[in-house]
């Protein structure tokens, strides 16, 4: 059976999106959730919302911010729905590694703890901060977020010194 | 470049280090293919329940007592079909929320929060038409057909009704539950 020209699109514009954006959709989501099979849930959930989209992008926007913006407010919807993280562990707890694993171990332990920081700011910090740091422009973020870009630049200051202070706390 | 820039350098590097394209390619499309598949199963099960319900009661409004009765019927069924369009026609208002900027997004979800709360509090009246509209259908029937409760068709006519009915007001009640703490998160970062 031959698909529809329009599915064909879609199926190619899906699979380009996912090959030039499919990190940062997986990190976008690290952003909401902390436990891999939510990490799941949610991936699919905007895979899903992607492909729903993908026929009414008119290319007002990049494709980049608008495959950001659709992962982002899935993930708000999805964390609303499950709110629970886990508390950020303490060095202690983590078990003694043997000396050739050390270092892999604590670039580990860092990024979980870059990644609990961001999931502690406020929804519009952490999407801000999460953009910023996939490399958006303030004009792209304030795209995605829907606001002036002077008000971008704000929110993203705000954010940075928001993340700091949770990082400062617990020293990555 | 100073130490705050060293340092916002390296936690773009941690980031960057939180998903690799090769393994996001890798479990993309499976990911994609399990969304599509549970969606489109999701939205089978939704209208093949709505249908069943529906024949239900054109069956029984076959052996409506009166006028009144018959009107009963016919709401109900009426109700069911209009919760699943209410349902479809929210998924939609969902999905355009999803591709709408962050600030038109917190609107739209909280339009359709509000619609998820009045659609649970619709589904109960429903279900409360539906117990006044079934039970004399019971009681006649059971009497008609000397029917005890264990009974095959008392099983399928009234139990099978009554499991549906429990499970679509579970439903409501977690849609109201899910929809409330939705408009809590938006009020917040709105406040933000």
């Amino acid at each position: 059976m031959t698909e529809r020209p329009d599915q064909s699109k879609t199926h190619d514009s899906m699979r380009r999106v996912i090959v030039q954006h499919g990190a940062r959709l997986a990190r976008a989501a690290w952003g909401y959730v902390d436990q891999a099979h939510d990490h799941e849930d949610l991936m699919q959930e905007i895979l899903l919302a992607v492909w729903r989209a993908l026929p009414h992008f008119r290319g007002a926007a990049s494709e980049k911010t608008f495959v950001l913006r659709i992962a982002h407010n899935r993930g708000v919807t999805f964390a609303a729905r499950r709110r629970r993280f886990a508390p950020i562990a303490d060095a202690e707890d983590q078990p003694d590694p043997a000396p050739s694993a050390e270092e892999r171990l604590i670039g580990d332990q860092r990024r979980e703890r870059l990644l609990a920081a961001v999931r502690k700011l406020n929804d519009s910090h952490r999407q801000a901060i999460m953009l910023h740091l996939e490399g958006l422009s303030t004009r792209e973020i304030a795209d995605v977020q829907g606001i002036s870009e002077s008000n971008a630049s704000v929110r993203l200051t705000r954010a940075r010194s928001a993340l700091r202070a949770f990082l400062d706390g617990v020293n990555v | 470049m100073n130490d705050r820039d060293l340092d916002w350098d390296a936690l773009q590097a941690l980031w960057i280090q939180a998903a690799d394209s090769a393994g996001v390619v890798a479990t993309a499309h499976r990911q994609m293919a399990r969304a599509r598949t549970g969606a489109l199963i999701g939205q089978g099960i939704e209208a093949v329940v709505a249908a069943v319900a529906i024949a239900f009661i054109a069956l029984a409004l076959h052996h409506a007592a009166n006028a009144v009765h018959a009107t009963l019927g016919i709401m109900v069924g009426g109700g069911i079909g209009a919760i699943w369009i209410w349902r479809r026609r929210l998924a939609q208002r969902e999905q355009r929320s999803f591709e709408a900027t962050g600030a038109d997004h917190l609107v739209l979800m909280r339009g359709t929060c509000k619609r998820q709360l009045r659609m649970a509090l619709f589904v109960e009246a429903v279900i409360v038409l539906d117990l006044l509209f079934l039970i004399p259908w019971w009681i006649t029937g059971s009497r008609v057909h000397s029917r005890r409760l264990t009974d095959v068709g008392s099983l399928e006519t009234m139990w099978v009704p009554i499991i549906g009915m429990v499970i679509l007001f579970g439903w409501a009640m977690r849609v109201r539950s899910r929809a409330r703490r939705e408009l809590a998160v938006t009020a917040s970062t709105e406040a933000e």
